[in-house]
C-alpha cells in the first residue's frame, strides 16, 4: 500500500475533498443531524438520539476557557456512531516535570460510540445508546440513552445520563432499584486508560437532559436550546467551573455543504465556539478523465495469420491499460488468452470493456472467447473469461437487454492443451523504477508538543529483476521537523518489555538520512489457490530479516487463511545498515473473512501467534469500505502482556483511513494512501511491518481493495 | 449516420450465432386523455430483418401525419416486447398471490381491517393498467446519435413490440390505497419519475424534508428486483409520472418485507392516465 503525499495529507486535514464547490446548502442538509461540542450527532454538551446517514464524517473543534476539543466522528454503520477525541484541558500541564512536557497542557484521548436502538417512525423517536470516553482515562466518560422526536422544524429529545452526563444526580438512578451494584460509580478515573470499564458502566448519579433544535426559516440557521445534567464541580480541569445555569444556548451555521459554524452561550456564563467539517464517505467523487469504449467496427482481421502482436497491445495498453505478457490461441483458433495486468482504473470492468472492445474490433470473427489471466509479480492469480458473442451483443447494442458484464467470468485461471504461445515479452533485466515523493511524518498528543511532523522527501525504487522476483526501497532525507522537541528517553531497564517500538525517538533523532525499507520478495503460486512469498532485507525502520508467508485463498470465495513466520533483528538507530542486539522469531496464524452477509462491503483479519516483544496473542483487524472506496479500519492486539506491563493504553489499538488515489486526481489510478491513528505505541502487540503482503497481492481472486 | 448503423448491423450479423428472424412491431397513437387505453392511429411492421429503433422511427415519420407528429410527446413513449409484457404479468399474479396471504395471514391475526386494506390493494393491483417498457426516454434524436441508446429490435427480445406513443401531458396520479385506511403507510410515498425512478419519498410531519430513496430504472433489466440496500439519495424536484401509497412495513411480514418495492416495480409501468381508463 502506497503512503499519501504531503499535498494530499494537507488537503484532508484541511477538510478540502473533491466536492467541496457549492455554495449553497443541499434540500437533503437541512435537516442533517449537527455535531455537538464534543463530536457526534448532539446539541451542544449532550448528545441526541439523532444517526447521521452512513459514511458521514466530521471533523470537530469546539473551544472555551476550559476546554478545546478537536474531535473525528463516523457513521460507520447506519446504526453505529464513532467519534474519537482530543481534549486539550487549557487549565493543566501535560505532566509535572517540566523538563518531560515543558509547558504544553494536559491532552485526553477519548472513544466515543453510539448505537441506535430505534428509527423514528409516526409515534416513536429515534433512540440511541451511547457510551462516551470509553476506553479511556475515564474523565468523559458516561453513558446515555437520548430519544430525539421531529415536529416539522423542531427536533426534541429526551435523555438520561449516567457518570460525566448525569452529574447532576437530578434524578435517582433507575438502575439502582434493579441492582445495588448501579447505586455507586467507583471509579471515576481508570488507571492505565485503555480498558473498557464496564463496570462501572450505568452506574453512580444519573441526570435527565434534554433540548431542542430549532430549523429557523433560513435554511442555514439552527438554534439549540438546551438542559445539560452535568455538574462541573469535580471538572478534569481541575479549576473551579462555575455553573449559573443548566440551560445552554446555542446558534449552528451551515456556511455550505461541507462547512459549520458554532456558537454557544453555556452554564450561564461563558461563549464558546467552534467550527466542523463535514463530508460523506458514500458520496464523495472525483471528476475523471476517462476514454471513452472504442466504437464498434468491422473487424481489422479476418484470420490470425494477419496478426500483428505489437499492435496489439499497443491497442490494447492504449485503451485499456492492459499491459500484454503472453498472448494465447488455443481451441482451434476460437480461445485467445492475454496473460498481463492493468493499473489504470480502479474498477477492473472498465478496463475489461475497453480490453474487450479492442478485442472484438481487431481479432476474426472466428475468435470466441477472450481470456484475461491476471498477472501479479509472475504469479496468475486469477481469470475472466469473456463470451464474445455475448459481449458483442452488447457492444454493438443487438439487443435491448445484454450487458457486457453478461459476458464475464470469473474463473481458476487455465492451461488449455494445446496453447499456442504467439507472443510473449522478452524477458529483460529492466532498470528499476526511481522517483522522489514528499511525505510527511506526524503523530499527535505527544509529552513535548502535542503536534510532531516530520517532512521528508522519499527516493522509492521498485525493480523487477525475473519474474516472481521484486525488489523495493525507500531511502528517506529530513526536510524539516520538530523532532529536537524529543526530550524522553526510557532507559532499558526500565521497560518491561523488549524495547521493539518505544526506540521511536532514537530511530527519529540519530540521522536525516536513514534507509526506510530495503526488501526482496520472491512470490510463488503452487497450485491453484495456494501462494507463497519469500522475503529479507531491510523490512521496516525498526526492524530487519528474513520471513516467508504462505496463503490459502480460493477464488472468489469470502475467506483465505494464511500463515507466516519472519526471523527479525532491530535495526541500529541511526537506520542506515547496522542492527542491534535483540532478535525474535516472530509469526502469525491469519485467517481473513469478508463479512458482507453482516455488514456490507467489510473485511475481518486475525491474526493468532508471536509479536515482535515475544508475547503471544491475538491481533484483530476490521475493515469497512464506504461506495467511494476509501477503507476505515481499526485494529486491536491483546496478548499475554498484562495492563500493567503494557503501560499506559492497556493494549495495542489503532485506526486507519485507506484513500484510494484517484478520488483525489482527475486521472484514474489503483493505488491507495493511508492515514493512521495509533492513541499510544508501546511494545506489547506490535508486528512486523513488511511490505508486500499476499492477501494484497492476491486482491483478483475476490476483490476487497480495488472493485470488480 | 445510417451507413454506420448499416455497417454495423453487417459486422453484426457476420458474427452474431442469432439468424436473422422476423419481427413484428405495432404501433400506437393515444391522443385522447380521457381514454389513455384508447387508440387514434395504429401501424404494424413486419421486419424480415433486424432493424434498430431509428429505422422504425424513420418508418413511422413517413406514415404519419405533421400535425399529429408534431404532438407527440417522444420521451413519454413507452416500447415493449411480448417477452416483457409477459413478464410483467407473471409479477403482477405473484404480486396478487403474496397479497393474497398477507391478507389471509393478518385476517388470522385478528387484524381484519388490515387484511380488507390488503385486499382492496390487491384487487387493484390485479386491474392496474400495465404498459411495460424497456426505457422512460425513449427520443428518436437520442437513438441516432448514440448507438448504445438505439438496439436492435431482434427474437432475442420478442415476436412482437409495442410501441404506444402519447400526444397529450400526464396529470401525476395517485394509486394505491386511501390515507384512511388501516395498514396504509402514510409516512411514505412512492413516487413514479420521468425517467422511470422509483422513489420512496417521506410526506409526513417529522420527515417530509428528508431525501427521498431512490431506485434507477434500468432499461437493460426493466423487470429486475432490486434490493433496499441499493437505494440512492435523491431530491425529488420537478415532475411526477404518478404516485402509489402503499402498506406500512409495520404489516409486512418476513417473507413479505420488500412486498412494497416489489409493487413499485409494477406500479411504475401503469399507463399516462391511466387511472382514468
Amino acid at each position: 500500500m502506497k503512503k499519501l503525499s504531503v499535498y494530499t495529507l494537507t488537503m484532508a486535514a484541511l477538510g478540502y475533498l473533491p466536492n467541496v464547490s457549492a455554495q449553497d446548502i443541499s434540500d437533503d442538509r437541512i435537516y442533517q443531524p449537527t455535531q455537538s461540542d464534543i463530536g457526534g450527532a448532539g446539541l451542544m454538551q449532550t448528545p441526541t438520539g439523532r444517526m447521521n446517514r452512513d459514511g458521514e464524517f466530521s471533523v470537530l473543534y469546539y473551544d472555551n476557557d476550559e476546554y478545546r476539543r478537536m474531535a473525528l466522528s463516523l457513521q460507520l454503520f447506519p446504526w453505529l456512531e464513532s467519534t474519537i477525541r482530543y481534549t486539550d484541558v487549557r487549565t493543566r500541564l501535560y505532566s509535572d516535570s517540566e523538563g518531560f512536557s515543558g509547558d504544553q497542557t494536559y491532552k485526553d484521548r477519548g472513544l466515543d460510540v453510539k448505537f441506535r436502538l430505534l428509527e423514528e417512525s409516526r409515534w416513536l423517536p429515534e433512540t440511541s445508546l451511547g457510551l462516551r470516553d470509553i476506553a479511556g482515562t475515564g474523565q468523559f466518560a458516561s453513558e446515555y440513552i437520548a430519544a430525539s422526536k421531529r415536529f416539522g422544524p423542531i427536533d426534541v429529545t429526551l435523555g438520561i445520563g449516567w457518570g460525566y452526563l448525569g452529574r447532576s444526580g437530578n434524578i435517582d438512578n433507575p438502575l439502582c432499584d434493579i441492582a445495588d451494584r448501579f447505586c455507586d460509580r467507583a471509579n471515576e478515573l481508570s488507571g492505565q486508560g485503555g480498558e473498557f470499564e464496564i463496570g462501572d458502566w450505568f452506574t453512580g448519579n444519573a441526570g435527565v437532559f434534554g433540548g431542542i433544535e430549532y430549523q429557523t426559516p433560513w435554511d442555514p440557521l439552527i438554534v439549540k436550546v438546551e438542559y445539560d445534567a452535568n455538574d462541573f464541580s469535580r471538572e478534569s480541569s481541575r479549576t473551579p467551573i462555575i455553573q449559573d445555569s443548566h440551560w445552554n444556548y446555542g446558534l449552528h451555521y451551515r456556511m455550505n455543504d461541507n462547512v459549520n459554524l458554532k456558537l454557544s452561550y453555556e452554564r450561564g456564563n461563558t461563549w464558546m465556539f467552534g467550527f466542523s467539517f463535514r463530508t460523506n464517505f458514500d458520496d464523495m467523487t472525483q471528476y475523471k478523465r476517462t476514454d471513452p469504449i472504442p466504437a464498434p467496427t468491422e473487424p481489422q482481421l479476418t484470420s490470425m495469420v494477419q496478426l500483428d502482436t505489437d499492435e496489439l497491445r499497443s491497442k490494447l495498453r492504449k485503451a485499456s491499460g492492459f499491459y500484454l505478457k503472453r498472448f494465447y490461441l488455443s481451441d482451434n483458433g476460437k480461445k485467445v488468452t492475454l496473460v498481463g495486468n492493468q493499473s489504470r482504473y480502479r474498477y477492473e470492468t472498465m478496463s475489461l470493456d475497453r480490453a474487450a472492445a479492442v478485442l472484438a474490433n481487431y481479432l476474426p470473427a472466428s475468435v470466441t472467447q477472450y481470456q484475461f489471466v491476471d498477472d501479479v509479480l509472475g504469479m496468475p492469480i486469477a481469470q475472466v473469461n469473456v463470451d464474445a458473442p455475448t459481449f458483442k451483443r452488447a457492444f454493438y447494442r443487438a439487443d435491448f437487454t445484454t450487458r457486457y458484464k453478461d459476458s464475464y467470468k470469473l474463473v481458476n485461471v487455465n492451461q488449455d492443451d494445446d496453447d499456442q504461445l504467439l507472443f510473449e515479452r522478452a524477458s529483460e533485466l529492466g532498470l528499476p523504477d526511481i522517483g522522489f515523493r514528499p511525505f510527511l511524518e506526524q503523530s499527535f498528543g505527544g509529552p513535548e508538543a502535542f503536534y510532531m511532523y516530520k517532512l521528508r522527501m522519499d527516493g522509492y525504487f521498485n525493480w523487477v529483476p525475473t519474474e516472481n522476483f521484486l525488489v523495493n526501497g525507500v531511502i528517506s532525507g529530513t526536510i524539516v521537523d520538530n523532532y529536537d522537541k524529543f526530550n524522553y528517553l526510557v532507559e532499558d531497564g526500565e521497560a518491561p518489555l523488549p524495547r521493539v517500538r518505544t526506540y521511536v525517538r532514537e530511530y527519529s533523532t540519530q540521522s536525516d538520512i536513514v534507509l526506510t525499507r530495503a526488501q526482496g520478495t520472491y512470490v510463488k503460486e503452487w497450485q491453484d489457490n495456494l501462494y507463497s512469498s519469500f522475503y529479507g532485507g531491510y523490512l521496516e525502520r525498526m526492524f530487519g530479516g528474513i520471513g516467508t508467508e504462505w496463503l490459502y485463498r480460493p477464488l472468489d470465495k469470502p475467506w483465505a487463511v494464511g500463515v507466516d513466520i519472519n526471523y527479525a533483528r532491530q535495526r541500529s538507530f541511526e537506520s542506515h545498515l547496522g542492527f542491534r542486539d535483540y532478535d525474535v522469531l516472530t509469526g502469525h496464524l491469519t485467517g481473513y473473512l469478508r463479512t458482507d452477509y453482516f455488514f456490507d462491503n467489510t473485511l475481518l483479519t486475525v491474526s493468532a501467534g508471536r509479536f515482535l516483544a515475544k508475547d503471544w496473542g491475538v491481533n484483530v483487524k476490521f475493515e469497512k469500505k464506504f461506495d467511494s472506496g476509501i477503507i476505515v479500519g481499526a485494529f486491536a492486539a491483546k496478548t499475554n502482556v498484562s495492563a500493567e506491563e503494557f503501560g499506559e493504553g492497556s493494549f495495542n489499538k489503532g485506526f486507519f483511513i485507506s484513500i484510494p488515489f484517484d478520488l483525489l486526481q482527475i486521472n484514474h489510478s489503483t493505488g491507495r494512501g493511508a492515514i493512521g491513528w495509533t492513541p499510544l505505541t508501546r511494545d506489547g502487540g506490535q508486528m512486523l511491518q513488511r511490505a508486500a503482503h499476499l492477501y494484497g497481492i492476491t486482491d483478483a481472486r475476490s476483490r476487497f481493495y480495488n472493485e470488480w | 449516420m445510417r451507413v454506420f448503423v448499416g455497417l454495423l448491423f453487417v459486422v453484426f450479423m457476420s458474427v452474431s450465432q442469432i439468424a436473422a428472424a422476423q419481427v413484428k412491431v405495432n404501433v400506437y397513437l393515444h391522443q385522447n386523455p380521457e381514454q389513455p387505453g384508447g387508440v387514434s392511429w395504429q401501424k404494424s411492421y413486419e421486419l424480415s430483418q433486424p432493424e434498430r429503433i431509428s429505422q422504425v422511427y424513420e418508418r413511422i415519420l413517413s406514415d404519419i401525419n405533421a400535425d399529429e407528429l408534431a404532438q407527440i410527446n417522444w420521451s413519454a413513449s413507452r416500447l415493449s416486447s411480448d417477452f416483457l409484457q409477459a413478464r410483467l404479468e407473471r409479477h403482477r399474479e405473484r404480486m396478487v398471490e403474496q397479497l393474497d396471504q398477507l391478507a389471509r395471514h393478518w385476517s388470522r391475526q385478528d387484524e381484519q381491517q388490515v387484511a380488507d386494506s390488503i385486499k382492496r390493494l390487491a384487487a387493484q393491483v390485479s386491474r392496474w393498467p400495465l404498459q411495460a417498457t424497456y426505457s422512460f426516454n425513449l427520443t428518436p434524436d437520442q437513438t441516432r446519435l448514440i448507438l448504445q441508446q438505439n438496439p436492435l429490435l431482434t427474437r432475442a427480445d420478442g415476436r412482437v413490440f409495442n410501441w404506444h406513443l402519447y400526444s397529450f401531458p400526464h396529470k401525476a396520479l395517485t394509486f394505491g390505497l386511501p390515507e384512511d385506511l388501516a395498514g396504509v403507510d402514510n409516512d411514505f410515498l412512492w413516487n413514479v419519475l420521468p425517467n422511470g425512478t422509483v422513489a420512496k419519498q417521506p410526506v409526513a410531519y417529522y420527515n417530509q424534508r428528508l431525501p427521498a430513496a431512490c431506485y434507477p430504472h434500468d432499461e437493460r433489466s426493466p423487470m429486475q428486483t432490486v434490493n433496499a440496500d441499493q437505494a440512492q439519495r435523491c431530491a425529488i424536484k420537478g415532475n411526477l409520472i404518478h404516485s402509489v401509497r402503499l402498506l406500512s412495513e409495520y404489516w409486512l411480514t418476513d417473507e413479505t418485507e420488500q412486498l412494497d418495492l416489489e409493487l413499485m416495480l409494477l406500479a411504475k409501468f401503469i399507463l399516462p392516465n391511466g387511472g382514468q381508463s
